[in-house]
């Protein structure tokens, strides 16, 4: 029997073509650029570095996670050629932890 | 009948207590003349037919027999700090040590065997008032706090090195088995508020080296709000406190292998940190900018000054426990290393062929790696499983870690397996039904193990050395019918193993690594008054083959000196055991291994004394 694997995806279109929203319930208290988030409902609390905390913040409902890319790009050139692969593994902790609508494993 | 009232913010227990228990309890928790509320709920402590048993009567809820004075001292101090957190709502509350200095206070929060008590001991010794071992409240006037003044409890896992400092050596105080009840100050003192000025996590591990980590205010929070003990009484568990203390107050995570790395360093920092009235930010990033000194680090390497670090999402090095939930009638826990699969279909298979237990049951897991890769998924069952609670321990190793199970669990009733074992359908159901019709019971109870073939297997451990192991398998023609009535056995293997919470006598705290516990446990409970017992219902299946391999070291100089000092605490003769062990290992081998066990054990009594 397969092993389900973790991947991120939309139905029908690419992670990149995704539109990730915050989940309501998550309540967020922002602290010196890190993040704290806190699930009454699962009794879960997230800590987020100040990187994922900015990739956090990017995912509006507005923006596709490609659109996030190309933002974090332009503000951190130096990175650009890695930055693809760290805001999926984000937003791919975020899917897991459950915390984004718009987005499913 | 006596009567004290105890306080702590707006709530109030009455602990109407005998004569007998007077001189103790006035010693230990004083008088309180406060007028108890009408609603405040009533523990009573009664004599249990003579003067030297108590019964102790929790509100509302079953009583505890049959309990010595120390044992019912140590539970009534525990019932009091449930019954005045039960109703909380007017705070934020934390599983905390703290003490002060000229009235600034330090808060040491941090899970059971986490080492708050200890290194709350340690400051004690250092001039610093001792305020509280185990509760704190911050009201909505952040960062002032109120302690909740309890003597301070020094369990078997703490440090031996705390119990003989000298402010604790010459305290008043009451061994309660291996534990002890200390009271650290001249007198106890009622509740009064204190500003808190720093924030200690303590993380105590044997032979650690010393670093002061400060901790930013998100990952204070993120610590914080693991040590909550009110979470369920307040608007959004306490979030929104929580994340202001923690912009409020200074926070470090401290680690620390021994008292001796502390002195000179803890105390002269946190006295700096004590006058300077910083804020969390301020702290942070004033002391990131410090580098290592000698026996000593403060502050984490900076990541990519001036760029974005690498985008990356950290939940927390280690996962936070799962909150407690309330008291169900039995605890299942188990300890893991890195072995996922084994805790899946273990507590699965409970889940699945138990049905009957659910309600009833609390499933703990104690990973003894939360840092490895096992952790998260571990952690992630919570969001499955209701009744499901992972702690962290990364303080207690190897065998003595199923001690550490017995601290956190929620019921009276333990059982505690291995985490790769079955039970046959039924049998947990009529464990529980067992120990209600048995609610004195100090016995040690077990089953017969049922080997792959389902059809053969052994009720017990006959007391004999065979390659290294004390014990060998053995069957009792009794165990065959899962009805007959249970009967007493020499010793047996502790993949599965039950007891009451209060009878627990814990394993020896100088043991290291794996083995040596078998037979020994069941002589401990021999000695306390208790049986080992077989309940032919209670049969279980276990997985001995490891084809992938066991991550993590399991030793022969671990398991021969755990032997030896097992044997030594028992008062038996550890003659066998050398002679075994020179058969088997040869004496080029065990020779060296037991003379230094030897030594070691010789300087813990001397230390002792």
């Amino acid at each position: 029997m397969a092993v389900p694997s973790v991947s991120v995806a939309c139905e029908g279109v690419t992670i990149l073509q995704c539109v990730p929203a915050p989940r309501k319930d998550y309540h967020l208290a922002e602290m010196d650029g890190e993040s704290l988030l806190y699930c009454h409902e699962k009794m879960t609390m997230v800590y987020l570095n100040e990187s994922a905390a900015v990739i956090w913040r990017l995912c509006d409902g507005q923006r596709t996670v490609g659109q996030i890319v190309d933002v974090l790009k332009s503000a951190y050139p130096s990175l650009s050629h890695q930055m693809g692969a760290e805001v999926c593994d984000t937003i791919q902790q975020f899917v897991r932890y459950s915390m984004l609508d718009g987005i499913e494993t | 009948m006596r009567q004290i009232v105890l306080s702590l913010a707006d709530q109030a227990v009455v602990v109407e207590y005998p004569e007998s228990l007077q001189d103790d309890l006035r010693t230990l928790l004083g008088e309180c003349t406060n007028r108890a509320p009408k609603t405040a709920p009533t523990i009573i402590v009664q004599e249990d037919g003579s003067s030297d048993r108590y019964i102790l009567h929790p509100d509302g809820r079953s009583k505890l027999r049959g309990l010595d004075k120390g044992s019912c001292i140590y539970a009534l101090i525990g019932e009091v700090g449930h019954s005045l957190l039960t109703n909380l709502s007017t705070g934020v509350a934390f599983h905390a040590g703290a003490v002060s200095l000229r009235n600034l206070g330090i808060v040491l929060p941090g899970t059971s065997g986490s080492g708050k008590s200890s290194l709350t001991a340690w400051f004690i010794d250092n001039g610093f008032d001792y305020l509280t071992d185990e509760i704190v409240v911050f009201g909505s006037d952040v960062p002032n706090f109120t302690a909740f003044a309890r003597p301070l409890v020094l369990k078997s896992g703490s440090s031996v090195a705390a119990a003989s400092l000298k402010a604790m050596a010459s305290a008043p105080s009451i061994a309660v088995g291996s534990n002890k009840i200390i009271l650290p100050t001249p007198e106890p003192r009622p509740p009064m508020q204190h500003q808190c000025r720093l924030i200690v996590f303590p993380r105590f591990a044997e032979g650690a080296e010393l670093t002061i980590e400060p901790l930013t205010a998100a990952q204070t929070g993120l610590e914080l709000m693991a040590c909550n003990v009110n979470a369920r009484n307040l608007v959004n568990h306490g979030f929104d406190s929580v994340t202001s203390i923690a912009r409020s107050v200074p926070a470090v995570m401290l680690r620390y292998g021994n008292f001796e790395l502390l002195h000179g360093v803890l105390d002269a920092f946190a006295e700096l940190v004590l006058q300077s009235d910083l804020d969390s930010k301020r702290f942070c990033r004033i002391f990131r900018f410090f580098g290592t000194t000698a026996g000593a680090s403060i502050g984490p390497e900076e990541e990519n000054s001036g760029n974005l670090p690498s985008a990356g999402f950290v939940p927390s090095k280690v996962p936070a426990p799962t909150p407690r939930r309330d008291p169900k009638k039995l605890t299942i826990g188990m300890a893991t290393y890195d072995d996922y699969d084994g805790v899946y279909f273990t507590l699965q298979a409970l889940r699945m062929y138990h049905p009957e237990i659910i309600e009833d049951a609390e499933f703990l897991v104690v990973d003894n790696h939360p840092e490895g890769p096992c952790a998260e998924p571990l952690k992630q069952l919570e969001n499955w499983i209701d009744n499901y609670r992972y702690v962290p321990c990364n303080h207690w190793k190897g065998t003595t870690t199923r001690g550490f199970i017995f601290e956190e669990a929620n019921a009276e009733l333990v059982l505690c397996i291995d985490c790769h074992i079955f039970v046959v359908p039924g049998a947990v159901k009529k464990l529980i039904s067992y120990c209600e019709s048995h609610p004195d019971s100090r016995d040690l109870l077990q089953g017969p193990l049922l080997y792959d073939d389902l059809e053969t297997w052994s009720t017990h451990f006959e007391p004999k050395w065979r390659e290294g192991m004390y014990g060998c398998w053995a069957t009792d023609d009794r165990g065959k019918d899962p009805d007959f009535e249970p009967f007493e056995i020499p010793m047996q293997g502790l993949g599965l193993f039950a007891c009451r919470r209060s009878a627990w006598p814990g394993f020896n705290r100088r043991f290291r690594g794996f083995g040596g516990e078998e037979g020994y446990l069941h002589e401990k409970f021999r000695q306390a008054g208790g049986r080992s017992l077989c309940l032919p219902f209670l049969r279980w299946m276990h997985r001995f083959n490891r084809p992938m391999g066991v991550p993590y070291m399991n030793r022969w100089d671990d398991r021969l000196r755990n032997y030896l000092i097992g044997f030594t605490e028992l008062g038996w003769d550890t003659g066998p055991i050398e002679e075994h062990f020179n058969e088997f290992l040869g004496p080029s081998v065990a020779g060296p291994i037991i003379e230094r066990a030897k030594a070691e054990i010789a300087q813990f009594d001397a230390d002792e004394s």
